[in-house]
């Protein structure tokens, strides 16, 4: 075709710069001065295309700073952008690349903040059926006492014995700083009064990071929040909500992900923490962070 | 992880900077390319190099990036203006830098705008062969086409590129437009 003719010439020294030409197309630019004209036209296109301007390093380190905090690394130092993982509405990510600032800002991966929360609710969980064991053990023991006359008393001291047997192994393992040496006597009351500590510890610190959440009381509260939050939040945010959400409770995850659903941000609703989502038909839905479940749901407009 | 993104961030900006044609686009396309990269690690099955992953990778968000921005009123900004603020300051003519300066300025936009005037089907390929430095065969795995088609695009889009400069600024040679007897 006619059309093509001059093309192939194109193609011939294009394909020429790039190394990929045949043995014979490049003995065909290499005995022609036109195409030689033209590869070196190209070696000039090439130098203008790769004459970007330099990077800043402001640039450069937010986008670090958002892609480690996504990696779950904390306490990267940030250069320019002040990247926070709070809730969407509070403390949207401030990316600003051209906007110099000697600020350095830790970045809190949430991530992190919603294993903390799993660490605390399992901490709960031990000290639980550590009360209850202990409770049981104990009722027992004053059973036997009052009801030594009655047979039937022996098989539930068995049962209790076994309880306390079962945790005081779980204490040791629990606390290796106890040392081995240590009777079991008395290593489990050691273990269980530092265990307590930790988890008061840590509930505080939980009711702490509760209370940072923007506190939504009930659905007309989660409306308007969700309208905010949409109007205010950012791409990026919502990708670094999602993610975080994937680690902490996998089953909200599967439930709006996929189905064009949008994080909106975690909010404290009827004291829980949640994330906040709206669905692809309008609908908004909190979900609570620590069951998964659906807490409340907002039907579309 | 901080060394991998670090050792490939400014060749990928460079390519998010070519397809968008925006420094402020290159920028949030650039970091959502990271972020990408960092949540696919898992998945990278190591059958193609990591550069040619992370192209891919660079080359979708930048599309994103442009099909949102056709998407959002256009606001000028700071970060919007790029290098037309830059010529926007005042030059000493006094400087014999200065008309030097002006000249980049002028011939950096010019080639934006001539890169945008391409279809996005002959600039990623030119993109991803000049600026990111990949061969025939990643470019084809990158956009999923024979390697027939990626020589193709990549000459078209060459000529295309070297006319539409011509065009917009009438001071390049236009390799489309010399000779090509071939022989």
């Amino acid at each position: 075709m006619n059309d093509d003719t001059p093309f192939l010439g194109a193609e011939l020294a294009s394909a020429y710069l790039d190394n990929e030409a045949t043995f014979d197309e490049r003995a065909r630019v290499e005995a022609s001065a036109d195409l030689q004209g033209l590869v070196a036209d190209l070696v000039g296109l090439r130098a203008r295309l790769n004459d970007v301007a330099p990077v800043t390093n402001a640039t450069r380190e937010s986008a670090f700073a958002v892609a480690m905090a996504e990696f779950g690394v904390t306490d990267v130092p940030v250069g320019a952008a002040s990247v926070v993982a709070s809730p969407v509405v509070a403390s949207p990510v401030v990316a600003s690349p051209v906007v110099a600032s000697p600020v350095v800002a830790p970045v809190v991966s949430l991530a992190a903040r919603r294993q903390k929360v799993y660490r605390i609710i399992t901490g709960v969980a031990a000290a639980s059926v550590l009360t209850v064991g202990g409770f049981a053990a104990l009722n027992s023991v004053g059973g036997s006492d009052e009801k030594s006359s009655q047979g039937a008393v022996e098989p539930a001291n068995s049962s209790a014995a076994a309880k306390l047997e079962s945790a005081a192994p779980a204490d040791t393992d629990a606390a290796p700083a106890s040392g081995g040496n240590a009777p079991a006597e008395t290593a489990a009351p050691a273990d269980s009064a530092a265990a307590n500590d930790q988890i008061s510890t840590e509930a505080a610190s939980s009711a702490d990071s509760l209370a940072a959440l923007p506190v939504i009381a009930n659905p007309d509260e989660l409306a308007a929040y969700a309208d905010v939050a949409s109007a205010n939040s950012m791409p990026v945010d919502r990708v670094r909500i999602s993610a975080a959400s994937a680690d902490a409770c996998p089953a909200s995850t599967t439930q709006f992900e996929g189905t064009a659903a949008e994080p909106l941000g975690t909010v404290s609703y009827a004291g829980e923490p949640a994330l906040v989502v709206r669905r692809a038909d309008g609908s908004v839905q909190a979900i609570s962070l620590l069951s998964c479940a659906v807490l409340t749901q907002i039907p579309p407009p | 992880m901080d060394q991998l993104l670090r050792r490939h961030y400014d060749r990928v900006h460079a390519v998010c900077r070519r397809i968008t044609g925006s420094e402020a686009d290159a920028a949030d396309a650039a970091q959502e390319a990271m972020i990408a990269i960092v949540r696919a690690l898992p998945r990278f099955d190591s059958r193609s190099s990591f550069g040619t992953w992370a192209y891919r990778i660079a080359t979708n968000a930048s599309l994103d990036e442009l099909r949102r921005r056709r998407r959002r009123p256009v606001l000028t900004d700071a970060r919007t203006m790029g290098d037309a603020r830059e010529a926007a300051e005042p030059l000493d003519h006094a400087d014999p830098d200065s008309t030097l300066r002006l000249d980049a300025i002028a011939e950096r936009m010019s080639l934006d705008a001539a890169l945008l005037a391409l279809p996005e089907s002959f600039r990623v390929p030119v993109v991803l062969r000049d600026v990111a430095d990949l061969d025939y065969a990643e470019i084809a795995e990158v956009l999923d086409v024979p390697i027939g088609t990626v020589k193709s695009r990549i000459a078209r889009g060459r000529a295309a590129l070297a006319a539409e400069l011509v065009r917009v600024n009438g001071n390049s040679t236009a390799p489309s437009e010399r000779p090509t007897g071939g022989s």
